[in-house]
This record gives structure tokens, C-alpha cells and sequence, in this order.
């Protein structure tokens, strides 16, 4: 590929990832109102999509074989409660991802 | 659920309100404060999503490079594409074949869950003024986190 060629490859990825950001915003403009159902999917679907992205995370974790997802699964039993515990999503962000690793070090995985 | 986001949309209007009063009472407080304000409200939200993107930016730089791409190229999918999964695709796709259309119809794809997440923001990006542009273009997985689930503190604007 030319250099040019190179530039106009990355212009159409530009392109369709900049359309998948505006397209709702472009199709429901703000002078109309929005339909009831595109707002009841904008109320819905963000846990929805939080839901997907825990499924999405686990999908090569192999429950029959392996370490049995045993560190993913304490994992995130350990980040759930210490969300729960201290309500503070750096920390449990960085404690969730510390006790990862340690499992995976301590069952000797990483 | 519908409660609670009600509750919410009614807290931030009132919160607007009392912005708008508060910033008539204090016209000597300067922008400067006011950045500052934004500033220390927004950066312990945005410090776990910065360590994410570093990395993720690392780890892209070194993709780009391991393919034999220059160093300008994992540079502008940055600026202009600014979609972490996306990028590693298309740095992939240009060690192939000319094919401008296939790359058009893979980002998309890839990135076809933006949709969703511009539905969930078109209520709150409404009234942002000038900054609704950036706000789009901006809207990533992690900006989309962010901005959907911090309460946006008073004083502060949206955005």
C-alpha cells in the first residue's frame, strides 16, 4: 500500500466508526421528540450492555477443564463485594484486577 | 429504574438551576475556578480509564510496529478513529490489500455497538451546547461508562 493509499484506508474507518457515534443522534434530532421505545432502549440497554460485556469477558474461561474459571469467577466475587464494601470504583477496579493476578500467580497460570 | 432515572433528570435540572443563580451571584469567580472545579470533580472518575488507555495505546503502538507500520500510522487511527478495537483491526488490514469499502464495513461492525450507546446519550447530550460534537465524537466504551454513570456533581456542567 502508498502512503496515500494507507491515509485513505484509515479516512474510511474514521468514517464509519465517527457514523456509528453520530447516526442516533443524527436520525433523532433534537427539534422532534424522541419515540417512546428509543427512549425506553436508552433507559434499558445500558445495563444490558454492562450484563453482555461480564458474558463477553468470561467466554474463554473453560468451567470443564483447566482451573475450572475457579480465579475469574473469586475474582469477581471479590470485586462485587468490595464495591459493595467500600463503594469506590478505583479501587475496586485495581483490587478486583490485584486479586486476579494473585490467584493467577498463586495457582501458577501467569 | 424508570423512578430513579426520573429522580435523576429532576436533580440535574434543579442543579442546573442553581448553577445558572450561582454563577449571577459570583460573576468576579473567574473561569479559571470554574475549570478547576470541573477539573478535580472529573480526574479521580477518569484515572482507572487513563491506565486502560495507556496500555491499550502501548499495546497498539507495538502492534502498528511488530507489522512494520510507521510510527505516524497507530498515530492518526488515534486522533481520527479514536476506537481501541477497531485500530488493532485496521492496522491488521493495512498490511493487506487496497480495500477501502471492506475496511469501511469491518469498522462499522466492529464498532456497531456506538449505536446503543448514542440511544442511551441522547437524552443527556441534549442541552450541552457546542460541546455536543466532541461529546460524540468522543464516545467510547470507557467515555460512555463515565458519562452514563457519574452523577455530574453541582456547579460543574456536563461535558
Amino acid at each position: 500500500m502508498t502512503v496515500l493509499q494507507q491515509v485513505a484506508t484509515i479516512l474510511a474507518a474514521a468514517a464509519a466508526t465517527v457514523l456509528t457515534r453520530a447516526l442516533p443522534f443524527a436520525v433523532f434530532s433534537s427539534d422532534k421528540k424522541t419515540p417512546r421505545v428509543v427512549r425506553y432502549l436508552g433507559a434499558a440497554l445500558p445495563p444490558a450492555v454492562f450484563g453482555l460485556l461480564v458474558v463477553y469477558c468470561l467466554r474463554n474461561v473453560d468451567v470443564m477443564g483447566g482451573s475450572h474459571g475457579v480465579p475469574e469467577f473469586a475474582a469477581i466475587l471479590g470485586t462485587a463485594a468490595l464495591h459493595l464494601w467500600k463503594r469506590n470504583m478505583p479501587v475496586s477496579i485495581f483490587g478486583g484486577t490485584a486479586l486476579y493476578l494473585v490467584l493467577l500467580y498463586a495457582l501458577g497460570l501467569a | 429504574m424508570a423512578w430513579l432515572k426520573t429522580r435523576m433528570r429532576a436533580a440535574q435540572g434543579s442543579g442546573n438551576a442553581s448553577q445558572r443563580a450561582g454563577e449571577r451571584d459570583a460573576v468576579s469567580a473567574s473561569r479559571r475556578v470554574v475549570l478547576r472545579r470541573a477539573f478535580t470533580a472529573a480526574f479521580p472518575y477518569t484515572v482507572p480509564i487513563m491506565a486502560g488507555f495507556v496500555f491499550l495505546g502501548m499495546a497498539c503502538g507495538i502492534y502498528a510496529h511488530s507489522l512494520g507500520l510507521p510510527a505516524w500510522v497507530p498515530t492518526l487511527m488515534s486522533v481520527l478513529i479514536f476506537a481501541g478495537s477497531s485500530e488493532f483491526v485496521v492496522a491488521s488490514m493495512l498490511t493487506g490489500a487496497f480495500n477501502p469499502l471492506q475496511v469501511f464495513i469491518t469498522a462499522f461492525i466492529v464498532n456497531a455497538r456506538h449505536l446503543f450507546y448514542g440511544i442511551s446519550m441522547l437524552e443527556r447530550f441534549r442541552h450541552v451546547g457546542k460541546k455536543r460534537p466532541y461529546l460524540v465524537f468522543g464516545m467510547c466504551d470507557e467515555t460512555f461508562s463515565i458519562n452514563y454513570a457519574t452523577p455530574v456533581p453541582k456547579g460543574v456542567d456536563r461535558g
